[in-house]
């Protein structure tokens, strides 16, 4: 069974309980802008109707991960099956990883190194049965759990809060990449709080582009088959074309 | 999206890449095509290519977070990432034509009379390998095919919005062969060799089909930052300016002039350096 979170982003007050807990658990590395999980604030609205979201970015684990897709060494892969983790001794470091998620979560340090990001505690334990961002959060914020359970949950909560007038509520990552394993409950449209609202796997996009550049590469054939070849096939000549133009 | 990560190594890269698989396209297609006359063309696109794609990749390994790790690419290869195939290909082309280098020297190595050294002895030994030079051609000129589209795929196959086309390989592809195409004619100018209008016509066409599918590319992806934003004096002077309108001109003129090299040597460093811009501003821009 797929263990998850769930991220409550009605209940996150930006503490940063989690971004801190993480850092210790993991031993992540202090200095080097490097942060596995972050706290992201999101202001919406104009004055007098503004709001100011809070939410725990970090990887979601996707099903259809492009990290994993496109990183050219395999250091990017599901160990368990489920959850993504770049191998540190293993990732050269190029970046494509960054450019390729959706979410824009894979990140280096500084010095570069390799890329870095959440590999949900598999880097440092469990701490309590629970990820260490879930054992930090004071306020139930985000909960570690089988992810059907967790969704179910979500969706309990999406409905308490639109009972309590809050229309726009929604759980996000059921179904989003083939299943994120970081589900969110959020108040407000998935662009008010960073994340994208119908997020592609970029693997779909080779359909299109292999034969693109295929196709091109015919195309970009023909005028030098009609410069050089046809003259060629209406002279008869052999030698260089055109030899009487040569000029220079 | 959070901020690129890929720089000025990394745009150099794809037009170094571009330049030397689409000089080795097209000079194995106008050699085919005029049966076996342009023999030297495709001779001199394999020693700019090589020399080039060996400092793209140079550049591509310093720019790793962890460089001396850049060999766990050739352990692996993963079909679905364009990077790994890229790695492959770049790999499997450079061994090619320097091999092919390596046999064209042979064919064409007359040691004067009676001189016996190293390099004769070596030349003798290579001799009946040239033949082999007509096969290890067509292979190469299927790995230059993957090599000028794999820099667009690669691109393409990423989450920023303004590569997400297949037009990005496409433009790719038409700018590799015009600036492949004008370094191999601006070498020959450089080196005093005969330039065939043919080659000034070809120019003409090729301006015209990458500023036709540029156009379309601008028209199907999110473009403000390049045709009006930040990057847009870079754009209308490096890439419309410099690298299509004047040679543009100038090849249309010079495919009727006597005397052609001055504009010639104008017009392919012009193609040449909005190669350049084109993949800057790209590269850049997307990230934005």
């Amino acid at each position: 069974m797929a263990k998850a979170l769930l991220i409550d982003t009605s209940a996150c007050l930006g503490c940063n309980a989690c971004t801190v807990e993480c850092k210790r658990n993991n031993n992540v590395p202090v200095g080097q802008k490097i942060a596995w999980t972050r706290i992201e604030e999101h202001e919406v609205g104009s004055y007098p109707q503004i709001a100011k979201h809070f939410v725990k970015t970090a990887c979601k684990h996707c099903t259809d991960a492009s990290c994993v897709a496109v990183c050219p060494t395999g250091a990017a892969s599901k160990p368990d099956g489920v959850h993504v983790v770049i191998n540190q001794e293993w990732c050269i470091g190029c970046g494509y990883c960054v450019e390729a998620c959706p979410f824009g979560i894979p990140h280096f340090g500084s010095p570069k190194g390799a890329a870095q990001k959440c590999t949900f505690c598999a880097t440092g334990g469990l701490v309590n049965g629970q990820t260490a961002c879930a054992n930090a959060c004071p306020f139930g914020a985000i909960t570690y759990g089988e992810r059907s359970e967790l969704v179910s949950r979500g969706k309990a909560r999406v409905a308490a809060l639109q009972a309590k007038g809050v229309s726009k509520a929604r759980l996000y990552g059921e179904h989003e990449l083939g299943g994120l394993n970081v589900l969110y409950v959020l108040e407000d449209q998935p662009q008010a709080y960073g994340l994208p609202e119908a997020p592609q796997a970029v693997t779909r996009n080779l359909v299109g582009s292999w034969p693109g550049g295929l196709v091109a590469a015919g195309v970009v054939a023909l005028p030098l088959w009609w410069l050089f070849g046809r003259k060629e096939e209406l002279t008869g000549q052999r030698g260089e074309p055109a030899a009487k133009k040569v000029k220079e | 999206m959070g901020a690129g990560v890929w720089g000025w190594p990394i745009w150099t890269y794809l037009w170094a890449a571009g330049v030397a698989g689409g000089g080795f396209f097209a000079a194995f297609l106008v050699n085919l095509f005029t049966r076996n006359s342009h023999k030297s063309m495709l001779r001199v696109s394999t020693v700019i290519g090589v020399p080039l794609v060996l400092i793209g990749t140079l550049l591509l390994v310093i720019d790793l977070g962890n460089p001396l790790w850049s060999w766990h690419l050739f352990v692996t290869f993963l079909p679905l990432s364009p990077m790994s195939v890229g790695s492959w290909v770049l790999l499997l082309w450079s061994v090619c034509a320097i091999v092919l280098t390596v046999l064209w020297f042979a064919e064409d190595y007359e040691p004067a009379k009676g001189q016996h050294n190293l390099l004769s002895s070596a030349v003798s030994w290579l001799r009946p390998l040239v033949r082999l030079s007509g096969v290890l051609g067509w292979f190469a000129f299927g790995l230059a095919v993957l090599l000028i589209s794999y820099t667009g795929v690669l691109l393409t196959t990423t989450s920023r919005s303004m590569w997400a086309t297949m037009l990005l390989p496409g433009l790719f592809v038409v700018s590799a062969v015009a600036t492949g195409l004008a370094a191999n004619v601006l070498a020959h100018v450089l080196l005093r060799r005969k330039i065939a209008h043919e080659f000034c016509r070809a120019g003409v066409f090729l301006c015209v089909l990458e500023a036709a599918v540029l156009i379309a590319f601008l028209a199907s992806v999110p473009s403000a930052v390049l045709l009006g934003g930040p990057l847009s004096w870079w754009f209308w002077i490096g890439v419309a300016l410099v690298g299509l309108l004047i040679p543009f001109v100038l090849d249309a003129f010079s495919s009727r002039a006597a005397r052609i090299a001055p504009l010639v040597l104008a017009s392919t460093t012009g193609v040449l350096l909005g190669g350049l811009v084109l993949r800057a501003v790209i590269v850049i821009g997307g990230q934005m």
